[in-house]
């Protein structure tokens, strides 16, 4: 998780980012609506350059790096590819692990920076990075994929199929362990001669795109024994909280649509169908409650409620048939 | 009183970094919310957002119809002098701009941002409030987000 007593720190980090520079260069809290989360600068050096800062501090983990991953990927989809994206992490504690974490974010953002603490920026740092920050070639086709399939995957949306998802009201009534167990209990029941499969692995294509030198799985709730394009993850979620799972749950699901082919990165010829039980609600700001649910659908996710997971086997049919 | 400040200006800087920036109708466009910046300085909360409204209108209307401008010219065909926003939005959607069109809930946010418009426009003593005008700006920026994505 990001760490919650950001607005101190961040607030003077971004200050340093800019001292000196000309108030109509840059913006601080802009403002795109279909963004997960909100680059903490934007600036236009010269007209048809757009570049988007974001600035991070947290403990370094494949959830939080992740996260940012996935503002990497919605700001080249939703503002442009033409978009240069810049970040600035700053790790906390500093940590030496996790090297491939911090190799993936160097080698897919236009521009990346680790501080120690927020002094050690060069006051002005901005006009660096926005002088050495262009859009790099590496995520060329998968983003050309991802704004294909995003469109196609929201044909599925409908605000009144999603409606209950989206009732503050509806709050999670189990806990984490119990409602694993709770799920277990209902696949096994609904499912019955299929072997439900615990903490099954995927491959996905995050060491492809960041250029490292292994290959990577992810790890969902339950698999379903003979249907390897189905995967499930349970989620509680309220109406706050949930948008650092959701950022994670995105580039889960986007970096599971590959597969490497002669290494070069396609589409899986067989859809892969990551399916969403959720315990609670996944309402959006007041005014935008779907943006969360049309978030996940762009990527991939089928969402059900607890409340309707009688609906899994014709789903998991169906997975069958669109395969 | 909600000037809007953050969503204007993120507008005018995605509109000012996308490819489309060195286009002069597109600067037209940038002038447009460079006015509906300024209408947020108007102390009348009716006259304000009888602005804002007619402002975004314009700005987008002209942005579309400049976008199906430029993709008839560029076939070679000779483009109507002046296009709705409802047309322009069947026309990218029926012929894509450099092959690309908007996605479904995009284009449904156009629909309903032209709709608001002609309620607010067009209906004596009917003014909508910040949270409609707060709904008309997402939808508008979504769009225009959207349509910077187009290839030039």
């Amino acid at each position: 998780m990001e760490s919650s007593i950001r607005g101190s720190w961040k607030k003077a980090f971004v200050s340093r980012l800019i001292q000196g520079l000309d108030q109509n260069s840059f913006q601080t809290h802009p403002y795109f609506p279909d963004l997960l989360r909100q680059p903490d600068l934007l600036t236009v050096p010269a007209p048809g350059k757009l570049t988007a800062v974001f600035a991070y501090r947290y403990h370094i983990s494949w959830h939080t790096v992740l996260g940012s991953l996935e503002d990497l990927f919605e700001t080249k989809i939703h503002v442009g590819e033409h978009t240069a994206v810049a970040a600035f992490l700053l790790p906390q504690p500093r940590q030496t692990a996790y090297e491939d974490a911090l190799q993936l974010l160097q080698n897919t953002f236009d521009s990346f920076q680790t501080f120690d603490q927020a002094a050690d920026a060069p006051p002005g740092a901005l006009r660096a990075v926005v002088n050495r920050a262009s859009p790099k070639a590496v995520l060329k086709d998968f983003l050309h994929y991802e704004r294909e399939q995003t469109q196609v995957s929201l044909r599925q949306f409908s605000e009144m199929r999603y409606r209950p998802l989206v009732e503050q009201s509806r709050q999670s009534e189990l806990p984490g362990r119990d409602l694993e167990d709770y799920v277990d209990h209902r696949l096994r029941a609904l499912l019955g001669n299929h072997e439900i499969v615990k903490q099954p692995l995927m491959q996905n294509v995050k060491g492809f795109l960041g250029e490292l030198s292994r290959r990577y799985s992810f790890e969902f709730d339950f698999g379903v024994s003979g249907h390897s394009d189905v995967a499930l993850e349970v989620m509680r979620s309220g109406r706050y909280g949930s948008r650092e799972k959701i950022r994670y749950l995105m580039t889960k699901a986007r970096l599971l649509r590959y597969e490497i082919v002669d290494n070069r990165l396609l589409p899986r010829p067989r859809a892969f169908r990551p399916l969403l039980i959720v315990d609670g609600n996944i309402a959006g700001p007041d005014h935008d409650p779907y943006r969360y649910v049309r978030a996940l659908i762009s990527v991939g996710w089928e969402l059900l409620r607890i409340d309707e997971m009688e609906e899994l086997p014709r789903l998991i049919r169906h997975a069958d048939l669109q395969s | 009183m909600q000037t809007f400040k953050a969503e204007i200006r993120t507008i005018l800087f995605a509109l000012r970094g996308s490819p489309w920036a060195a286009h002069a109708d597109v600067q037209e466009v940038i002038s447009e919310y460079n006015h509906f910046e300024n209408a947020g300085k108007t102390p009348t909360p009716s006259r304000r957002v009888s602005l804002q409204i007619f402002h975004a209108s314009r700005a987008i209307d002209s942005y579309l119809g400049y976008l199906r401008k430029h993709e008839e010219t560029k076939h070679g065909r000779t483009p109507p002098a002046y296009s709705t926003l409802g047309a322009s939005l069947r026309y990218i959607q029926r012929n894509g701009i450099g092959g690309q069109k908007f996605s479904q809930p995009v284009a449904n946010d156009i629909r309903t941002v032209k709709d608001d418009r002609n309620t607010y426009l067009h209906r004596a003593n009917c003014f909508p409030s910040d949270g409609i005008i707060k709904q008309f700006l997402n939808r508008t920026i979504r769009a225009i987000n959207e349509a910077t994505t187009f290839p030039t």
